[in-house]
């Protein structure tokens, strides 16, 4: 009994130190490449504003999974075991958005516009029964060459 | 309509809330939940089984009436009176039976069956009848207060609320419904510490010696590494205390000489 509760309070820390880490590696990463592309467009309507002048479209698409750590699982199970927001799943989501999103545009660099965005999220699911150990986020749009 | 070029903004999708202390606050209320559920379980339990009829008492015993739990064991006519001169002041509902274990190490405990085991270790170390009823009145003590029952109970409790909480992990937590395992909390002991003097008052008509054994227990096992017996049993110190607070309290009679032993074990 000792045992198990040992190696469970070691993954939990193991998990905090590692995740946070990664975590704010990650969101750095991605500041970085959000201020790179910021100059490309990229909208959801579904027409471009300007419907003349189009050379070529393509359709690009990108996804990206991310997992959580051991923290933020446990931490998620005691949430919903009381029943509110789950704040440690809301980090993950976000940079998983994000990181599609970036990719997307990385996909389509020199487009002059991307239209109708649009991003579909599924969770992947490891052995254990309900738990959501890694999400995988897909994010496609219409790359517009002038 | 012109695009407007704007970095993502932070802070709407994510709560500003630090991770480690809403873990610890969750982690706390969850733990203190649990406690008091538990806890009023676990006095609901002992409140059925106190108040358990007969009945039952004896169809949980009869399981282990024909089982021989350890072996080697033998009987002794001479503690088989006393057994049963102890047993008419107790009012069991079975009958009681007593083994003797080979072994130098002093124990003596109570098994489920009606059955108590005693060491030959410890029956070298009694002086007199008194302290020999004083010993089977503990044990005895322990049946009448149902405590195997009892262990057993919250060892079941343990396993249902693993099973809940666990769901459909692969290691479900394996308690020990192991009966030879036998450790009760610190009151069940002094209940029955008190029965046992109870029963020697009721037997032998005297509580003299009802707590000499323990004296010299408690002083050979201050300095030897036999903690054999501290397995299974609380230390002295308060047993003694509260045993003779006990005899105090009743107002036992002390004083009538004490009764030899028939046989030299």
């Amino acid at each position: 009994m000792l045992y198990n509760f040992i190696t469970f309070v070691t993954l939990l820390i193991v998990g905090y130190i590692f995740g946070t880490l990664i975590e704010k590696s990650h969101y750095k990463s991605i500041r970085k490449r959000e201020k790179e592309f910021l100059n490309i467009p990229l909208i959801a309507l579904k027409k471009p504003i300007d419907s003349q002048n189009i050379q070529k479209v393509k359709l690009v698409s990108a996804n990206v999974v991310v997992s959580v750590d051991y923290f933020k699982k446990f931490l998620a199970s005691l949430i919903n075991f009381f029943g509110g927001s789950i704040s440690s799943y809301e980090t993950l989501l976000d940079r998983a958005r994000r990181e599609a999103i970036l990719r997307l545009k990385e996909e389509a660099k020199d487009a002059n516009e991307i239209v109708n965005l649009k991003l579909e999220t599924s969770s992947i699911t490891k052995n254990s029964s309900e738990h959501v150990g890694a999400v995988e986020v897909l994010a496609y749009a219409t790359a517009i060459y002038r | 309509m012109k695009y407007n070029p704007k970095l993502p903004d932070d802070s709407v999708n994510i709560s500003k809330k630090n991770h480690l202390f809403e873990g610890i606050k969750l982690l706390v209320s969850f733990i203190v939940i649990a406690i008091i559920f538990f806890s009023l379980l676990k006095f609901t339990l002992y409140y059925v089984i106190d108040h358990l009829p007969y009945k039952y008492e004896i169809a949980f015993n009869q399981i282990f009436f024909d089982k021989k739990m350890i072996k080697n064991v033998k009987t002794d006519p001479y503690l088989d009176k006393v057994t049963d001169k102890i047993q008419k002041c107790a009012k069991l509902p079975y009958k009681i039976t007593t083994y003797v274990i080979d072994q130098k190490e002093p124990n003596a405990f109570a098994v489920p069956g009606g059955k108590i085991y005693i060491t030959r270790g410890i029956l070298k170390m009694v002086k007199n009848e008194n302290e020999l009823v004083s010993i089977l009145g503990h044990e005895m003590g322990h049946f009448k207060h149902k405590d195997h029952l009892k262990s057993l109970g919250v060892k079941a409790l343990y396993y249902m609320i693993s099973l809940v909480l666990k769901d459909s992990y692969g290691e479900i937590l394996n308690p020990t419904l192991n009966l030879s395992q036998i450790k009760y909390s610190q009151s069940e002991e002094l209940k029955a510490d008190s029965f046992g003097i109870d029963m020697m008052q009721c037997t032998i008509k005297s509580v003299n010696s009802a707590t000499t054994l323990f004296e010299r227990m408690d002083k050979k096992f201050k300095s030897s590494e036999i903690n054999y017996f501290f397995a299974t049993h609380p230390s002295f110190k308060d047993r003694l205390k509260k045993m003779r607070e006990y005899i105090q309290k009743k107002a036992y009679n002390v004083n009538r000489p004490v009764i030899a032993l028939e046989k030299k074990f």
